[in-house]
């Protein structure tokens, strides 16, 4: 039978695997916000209006790379306070953050891409790094093993095929049994970016015999 | 039916009943001789001679910035069917998926070679068939 894959968040500021600190993404309704956040744009608030998301947006600096400090999950069910802020999520030393539940083995090693768009064939986003893989803004750092480390850690840039993270670590296809994998993640921009609106698609790929 | 084996004693195995359930685990382990893999047009591709075999689907589940037909649903994005001759892996992508502004159209099929054991970013795949006696 086909292996399963379902994604959750941390939304808490408890850094532990219990599984009452984990959403489900609603894939089909909830968003992942990367923001400088402000008083519209804050843990418990409704949905943000276009204008208040531009209003909390990250400018492009102009010395030093910027991480951008904040991640909302706008969870689609809370009605009136659908934005859950993750704490967890960023440089800091912190392991739980994203969990990925695998039901089954799989017969090649699961990895997380970013891309373009849904058909997964191009990485041309200034945010990808404009079709240089190794330049994108997103970074994970698997944590299934341990966390990330302290003073920031660097992890690995995804875009494109090219540049993408093992979910087993290296090791391969996903052996009998259910699997739990953990990852951190965070948005960093260079100096000098363009300024953009992007939509990038993250994506889990996997396979089955 | 989503392949059909023949084996060396002549004895058929036919398999998968969808992408979702291939039935591939359960194929007897006798040596293949080949088999015959249905494309998503009708037709079938045979694989015949080698000395092993593999098979598996692959699919994709975005989570952020989830558009399209793919919104909300894993994708199944392509089927692979693989065999060994020597050190050498020959491969074949036959895709399952696309929308308008796809590289590639359902059904293409993408041949590439590979060198044995190392089929998966260095790593072996898994589920592997016996082919041929060697």
């Amino acid at each position: 039978m086909a292996t399963s894959l379902v994604v959750k968040i941390n939304s808490t500021s408890n850094d532990a695997v219990d599984s009452g600190n984990f959403i489900t993404l609603d894939l089909t309704n909830d968003k992942l916000i990367w923001t400088d956040g402000s008083v519209a744009v804050a843990d418990g608030a409704n949905t943000p209006s276009d204008a208040e998301l531009n209003e909390a947006s990250p400018l492009v600096p102009a010395s030093v790379e910027y991480e951008v400090p904040k991640l909302f999950l706008l969870d689609y069910s809370a009605t009136g306070q659908e934005l859950k802020e993750v704490n967890l999520a960023g440089s800091d030393n912190n392991r739980y953050v994203l969990r990925f539940e695998f039901d089954a083995d799989t017969a090649t090693e699961p990895t997380l891409e970013a891309w373009d768009d849904n058909d997964h064939d191009s990485n041309d986003l200034y945010c990808l790094g404009a079709g240089t893989g190794s330049n994108s803004y997103i970074s994970v750092v698997r944590t299934t093993d341990g966390s990330p480390g302290s003073g920031g850690w660097t992890g690995t840039p995804i875009s494109g095929g090219s540049n993408k993270s093992l979910m087993n670590g290296g090791a391969g296809a996903l052996g009998s049994g259910s699997h739990t994998i953990y990852y951190n993640v965070k948005v960093v921009i260079p100096t000098g970016a363009t300024p953009a609106s992007e939509t990038p698609v993250i994506t889990t790929r996997f396979t089955w015999n | 039916m989503l392949y059909q084996v023949v084996f060396d004693d002549k004895s058929i195995f036919k398999g998968g009943d969808s992408y979702k359930n291939t039935n591939w685990v359960n194929i007897p382990d006798k040596f293949i001789k080949q088999i015959s893999f249905a494309l998503p047009d009708g037709n079938f591709i045979t694989l015949q001679g080698y000395e092993a075999y593999n098979h598996f689907i692959e699919a994709t589940q975005d989570f952020y910035g989830v558009t399209g037909k793919s919104k909300g649903k894993p994708t199944i994005r392509f089927q692979y069917l693989r065999g060994k001759i020597k050190n050498k892996i020959i491969s074949f992508r036959i895709s399952l998926f696309q929308t308008k502004d796809s590289k590639y159209r359902i059904g293409d099929i993408t041949r590439r070679e590979l060198e044995w054991g190392k089929d998966d970013n260095g790593k072996s795949s898994k589920g592997w068939k016996k082919g041929i006696k060697i």
